[in-house]
């Protein structure tokens, strides 16, 4: 047994080493940064190059990439990125970081070109010194990674806690405003948070390498696996992160000892440990009442706020176009210049456009769940994947009408989706996020990618339209009115007295408390909406290319899915639509007319399109509605001033945009 | 930049309907030209982008340098106009599937060649549209799907399909050969990669090898290895049998190696290739290891292997001579299509070339197949040759001049 307990912590400690710098991370700046995954990589590439195809020395290389290149890729993307999170939401932050691990690597990839192999060396001679302790064998680049740990928790305990420049740090992460007073500059101090937190991803990068293998792809499922150990440390608990790492790998590890490898049991238990974990933290901090989110930022720091209220609330007030509100007519423009498409597209580009929409109905559910509900639920892409192996199952297998399948099917989620809700109702903004990210992860692996009766060798069931809808055509006009039915359906939400009391929780949940509005009951009526919508989602998306797709619905596709939304505004329907055709159009655009070479573009665009919300986070949608304001405002006192003379415009932190807003205007989020 | 997000997009779609309206038809039978008898159009499926693009991204210059060839040797239908459409499966499943929706929706080609590991996720929609399947489709092979078992439909991966239950009796034989008695076996939970060990191991157990060690349950994706090491140094296992991917089967060998494991036979069934020895440290992680391979290797230097070599230098600029894993692949896709379009007669429909190539029982690309491929037949081959080489400093060495062949265990 002593022998699985170091095999255990031999992989425990990768989870611990990454879990230990992102909750230093996270300590240190606010941000829970999901490109981290993404910049261990780049700095294990730049590593890889400089002692690999290069030949420097292993001191040299370590020195030049871990020390010098990745502070300055801190530094580079505090000043391009970090900065503007201070004082952003959770969602606007997760995203911005999202679409940095999505648009570094192949940006890193340009660079420096892509491997054919991804084995890699890390930090130790090759070949490797071996030690034998109590029988088990342990590497020398094992021991660099216990090492590294040490080196992780005395950065995290001692200078956090017990040096100048720690007290530095956490001061700017309770207040920047009152930091600033003290004569302390935030800037120099987030700017050198971001250097250190790039030099802790750069070395976890090096020192995981040889196992994850030199690749983006390879490094993010180990992270995945470490942000178990970090909702344990309640996300700021850098030795119980690193025990909890440890525990994570020493517990699939050490049943082995007993266990078939080659059994169910091994099978469905070795991947869950890091959800039952979770699990367990969860229900502690529950009955203890722990998991509510850290605040960032003091009272000062909010009432200078340029910003204010729901960022993510169209400042579309009183824009009209006629007498009509402009978002409707804007959006009902939208709405018949996507249904012309079919006339005026070939079958191959209509079928582009229905693959489009049948995204979009599925991002109504995250419309609904994260624009409405205010819930960070990122296994929206699990109930869609869920609901098109219902309707394969319903339709294909059980002889129903695909429709009926795919319109009745879904209900069966609706617990699944009430379940989830309930488990993390109580629980912080980033808790849910990890929470249900954890979920879905688990979910492909165990339901929707894993081999069984939908699977068929990876190519999923097959799953037939409606006979009088088989043609492009025609699917793309039933898809788009099953997408006019539910954005109805959520504007109608909105408008109604639970839409305003969700309104009002998404607010202040305290304050809708004090009206006597009941949070879970909101909050469970959405979930269990955006579960089902989620799931027809998924069944018109399997409709729609025939087959199951088991491999298609990893929630790391969700986040893009989610990041593309968040870019262009999470609570606006059209803004659905918009993602679900932008999602596969633009690519099919580089598909046709440019070359290959730039195939990954894309892929970049969407990345930098999600980084950009660290500046812009109500969206695209709602950015351009307050530039409308703004000029028209302009215009308007212009023509007011005496002698046409000009007078200063208001700012765009005028009250319209920063106190809040009444929801029951028609149109706003249309 | 202020409206730039929804500009572009509002000016993508515009675009798009000026651009994309060759035709208005929303037939979804407007496939490709399957009773043509002039120029054929062929569209070529691998993968430029996306995480494994480096190790396909040459295919679709294989596959015309392969025609180049034939035509500049004056091959028997050389003149036959053969166009080819160039396309990205980007690396994903769903790319695989939306591309042969372009190729068979827009380019409208008239036969597709593939030689990519994502077409499982085009085969459904190739064998069921009812454009889709009339295009016949050459090439590739390794992946693993129901087309590729089903004589009715005009599919024909260039490399034999195995449905993974029958056993042959090679990698038994080599083990034992070796003086292998006890072996481990390790595979992913996914269907093809748990199929091959299965094969593997009916063969060790065939053989007299016991398995001391078997688990195919590993998660794809997972890094988790050092208990699988341990569990193989508890089994005291001498030999190493894996169908996982290169990267991830070396750190468990690595592990087993440190922890003082002697292996007397190391096979992986994949990671054969100059992509190899271009990683110096795969190249020493791998020292000792044999692999298997369908097709010739290099090293034997046949007349097959020396031709390719040549051709390689001739139309793509290879000056080691060892081809890559995508130029092999696309050279022998290529020659499928070529010999299928032999077959048939020079001025053959699509329809008829691959009515042609299902009877056909002796295309072996030349003798760079292990064995010649049999269409007729979708069921287990009764016998089934692969080639091993060892890697011995930079070197693949052959362990034979001839392909290791098993027959089907029972």
């Amino acid at each position: 047994m002593l022998a699985y307990l170091f095999a255990g912590l031999a992989t425990g400690s990768l989870y611990a080493v990454a879990a230990g710098s992102l909750v230093i991370t996270y300590v240190a700046s606010g941000v829970f940064n999901l490109a981290f995954a993404a910049m261990a990589y780049s700095i294990a590439r730049v590593y890889y190059e400089l002692h690999v195809v290069h030949g420097w020395s292993i001191l040299a290389a370590a020195v030049v990439s871990i020390l010098v290149v990745a502070p300055l890729l801190g530094a580079l993307l505090y000043a391009l990125l970090f900065r503007f999170l201070q004082g952003g939401s959770t969602l606007v932050k997760l995203m911005a970081t999202l679409g940095l691990s999505v648009a570094l690597p192949p940006i890193v990839d340009l660079i420096f070109g892509k491997l054919a192999d991804v084995t890699a060396v890390g930090l130790a001679p090759i070949p490797l010194h071996v030690f034998h302790v109590f029988g088990s064998a342990i590497n020398a680049d094992q021991m660099m990674m216990y090492g590294a740990l040490v080196l992780v928790l005395l950065l995290g305990t001692v200078v956090l806690r017990f040096t100048d420049i720690g007290l530095r740090v956490r001061a700017l992460v309770d207040s920047g405003a009152l930091t600033s007073l003290s004569g302390t500059s935030p800037s120099q101090v987030s700017m050198g948070v971001w250097a250190v937190s790039a030099t802790l991803a750069g070395l976890t990068g090096v020192l995981i390498a040889p196992t994850s293998g030199l690749s983006a792809s390879g490094m993010t499922p180990l992270m995945a696996t470490a942000f178990a150990a970090i909702v344990v440390a309640r996300l700021r608990s850098l030795p119980i992160a690193i025990l909890a790492g440890l525990g994570i790998g020493v517990v699939s590890a050490v049943p082995q000892n007993w266990i078939d490898p080659n059994g169910t049991f091994a099978e469905y238990f070795i991947p869950s440990v890091p959800m039952l974990f979770m699990l367990v933290a969860l229900l502690i901090f529950a009955i203890t009442n722990q998991a509510g989110d850290a605040q960032s930022g003091g009272a000062l720091d909010k009432a200078i706020s340029v910003d204010g209220g729901d960022s993510s609330v169209a400042p579309s007030h009183g824009l009209t176009i006629g007498k009509l509100p402009m978002p409707l007519v804007l959006s009902t423009v939208f709405v018949v210049v996507v249904a012309i498409l079919p006339q005026v597209f070939n079958v191959y580009w209509s079928g582009l456009a229905a693959h489009g929409i049948v995204l979009g109905i599925a991002l109504l559910s995250y419309t609904l769940v994260t624009g409405e509900g205010g819930m960070l639920w990122l296994c929206q892409i699990s109930f869609a994947g869920i609901g098109a192996i219902i309707v394969a199952e319903l339709s294909t297998n059980q002889g129903w009408d695909p429709l009926v399948a795919a319109v009745v099917g879904p209900i069966i989620v609706i617990p699944i989706g009430i379940l989830v809700g309930v488990l993390t109702i109580r629980l912080g903004e980033l808790y849910v996020a990890l929470v249900t990210l954890s979920a879905g992860l688990l979910a492909q692996t165990l339901l929707i990618g894993a081999d069984n009766r939908w699977y068929n060798w990876g190519s999923g069931t097959i799953v037939s339209r409606p006979s009088w809808a088989a043609d492009n055509k025609t699917y793309v006009y039933l898809a788009l009115a099953v997408f006019l039915v539910i954005a109805l359906l959520v504007i109608n939400l909105r408008r109604s007295t639970a839409g305003l009391a969700l309104g009002a929780v998404r607010w202040s949940e305290n304050g809708a408390k004090t009206l006597g509005i009941s949070i879970l009951q909101s909050k469970l009526f959405v979930s269990a909406l955006a579960s089902y919508v989620a799931a027809l989602g998924g069944a018109f998306i399997a409709m729609d290319w025939g087959t199951t797709k088991p491999e298609s619905w990893n929630p790391f596709n969700g986040l893009v899915w989610l990041a593309i939304l968040m870019t262009l505004g999470s609570r606006s329907v059209m803004a659905a639509l918009l993602t679900g055709l932008m999602y596969y159009l633009v690519p099919g655009i580089f598909q046709t007319w440019l070359p290959h070479s730039l195939g990954d573009v894309p892929t970049v665009l969407f990345g930098l399109g999600a980084v950009a919300l660290a500046s812009h986070p109500e969206g695209a949608f709602a950015q351009n509605a307050a530039q409308i304001m703004a000029r028209r405002a302009k215009r308007a006192e212009k023509r007011a001033a005496p002698g046409g003379s000009s007078v200063p415009a208001p700012a765009l932190s005028a009250p319209a945009l920063t106190q809040p807003r009444e929801e029951s205007s028609v149109g706003r989020h249309v | 930049m202020r409206h730039k997000a929804a500009a572009t997009a509002v000016a993508s779609i515009a675009a798009l309907a000026l651009t994309a309206c060759g035709s208005s038809s929303t037939s979804a039978g407007d496939g490709g030209g399957s009773s043509n008898t002039g120029p054929l159009k062929v569209g070529l499926m691998y993968s430029q982008t996306g995480p494994s693009s480096e190790t396909f991204k040459e295919t679709g210059k294989a596959i015309e340098a392969r025609w180049k060839a034939y035509t500049d040797s004056n091959g028997k239908c050389a003149s036959r106009q053969v166009s080819f459409v160039d396309g990205d499966d980007t690396n994903t499943p769903e790319g695989a599937l939306s591309l042969a929706q372009k190729f068979v929706q827009q380019d409208k080609v008239d036969v597709i060649i593939q030689s990519t590991a994502e077409f499982y996720g085009a085969s459904q929609y190739m064998t069921t549209d009812p454009a889709a399947k009339k295009v016949p489709v050459f090439g590739g092979g390794y992946d693993t799907n129901a087309a590729y078992f089903d004589k009715s439909n005009l599919v024909f991966p260039a490399l034999a399909p195995t449905s993974y239950k029958t056993g042959y009796t090679q990698p038994g034989d080599f083990f034992k050969s070796k003086g292998v008695t006890k072996v481990a076996g390790i595979a992913y939970n996914v269907a093809s990669s748990a199929g091959a060990l299965d094969q593997a191991v009916k063969s060790f157990k065939n053989s007299g090898i016991d398995v001391a060690y078997q688990n195919d349950k590993i998660d794809y994706g997972s890094k988790d290895v050092a208990a699988i090491v341990q569990g193989i140094v508890k089994s005291g296992a001498d030999g190493f049998y894996t169908t996982l991917n290169p990267d991830t089967a070396l750190a468990v060998l690595g592990g087993a190696l440190q922890a003082g494991v002697k292996f007397k036979a190391i096979e992986f069934p994949i990671g054969y290739g100059p992509e190899l020895l271009a990683s110096q440290p795969a190249v020493q992680a791998s020292q000792g290891v044999t692999f298997g391979t369908g097709v010739a290797p290099y090293d034997l230097h046949t007349p097959a292997t020396d031709a390719l070599a040549a051709a390689l230098k001739k139309y793509m600029g290879n000056t080691s001579g060892l081809p890559t894993f995508a130029q092999t692949q696309g050279w022998i896709s290529g020659d499928e299509f070529i010999y299928a379009l032999e077959k048939a007669g020079c001025d053959a429909t699509p329809t008829q070339i691959a009515a042609a190539l299902r009877k056909s029982t002796d295309w072996d690309a030349g003798g760079l197949l292990a064995q010649p491929r049999d269409f007729t037949s979708t069921a287990d081959p009764k016998e089934s040759c692969s080639y091993l080489v060892t890697l011995k400093g930079t070197d693949f060495v052959p362990e034979s001049n001839k392909p290791f062949c098993g027959t089907a265990i029972s």
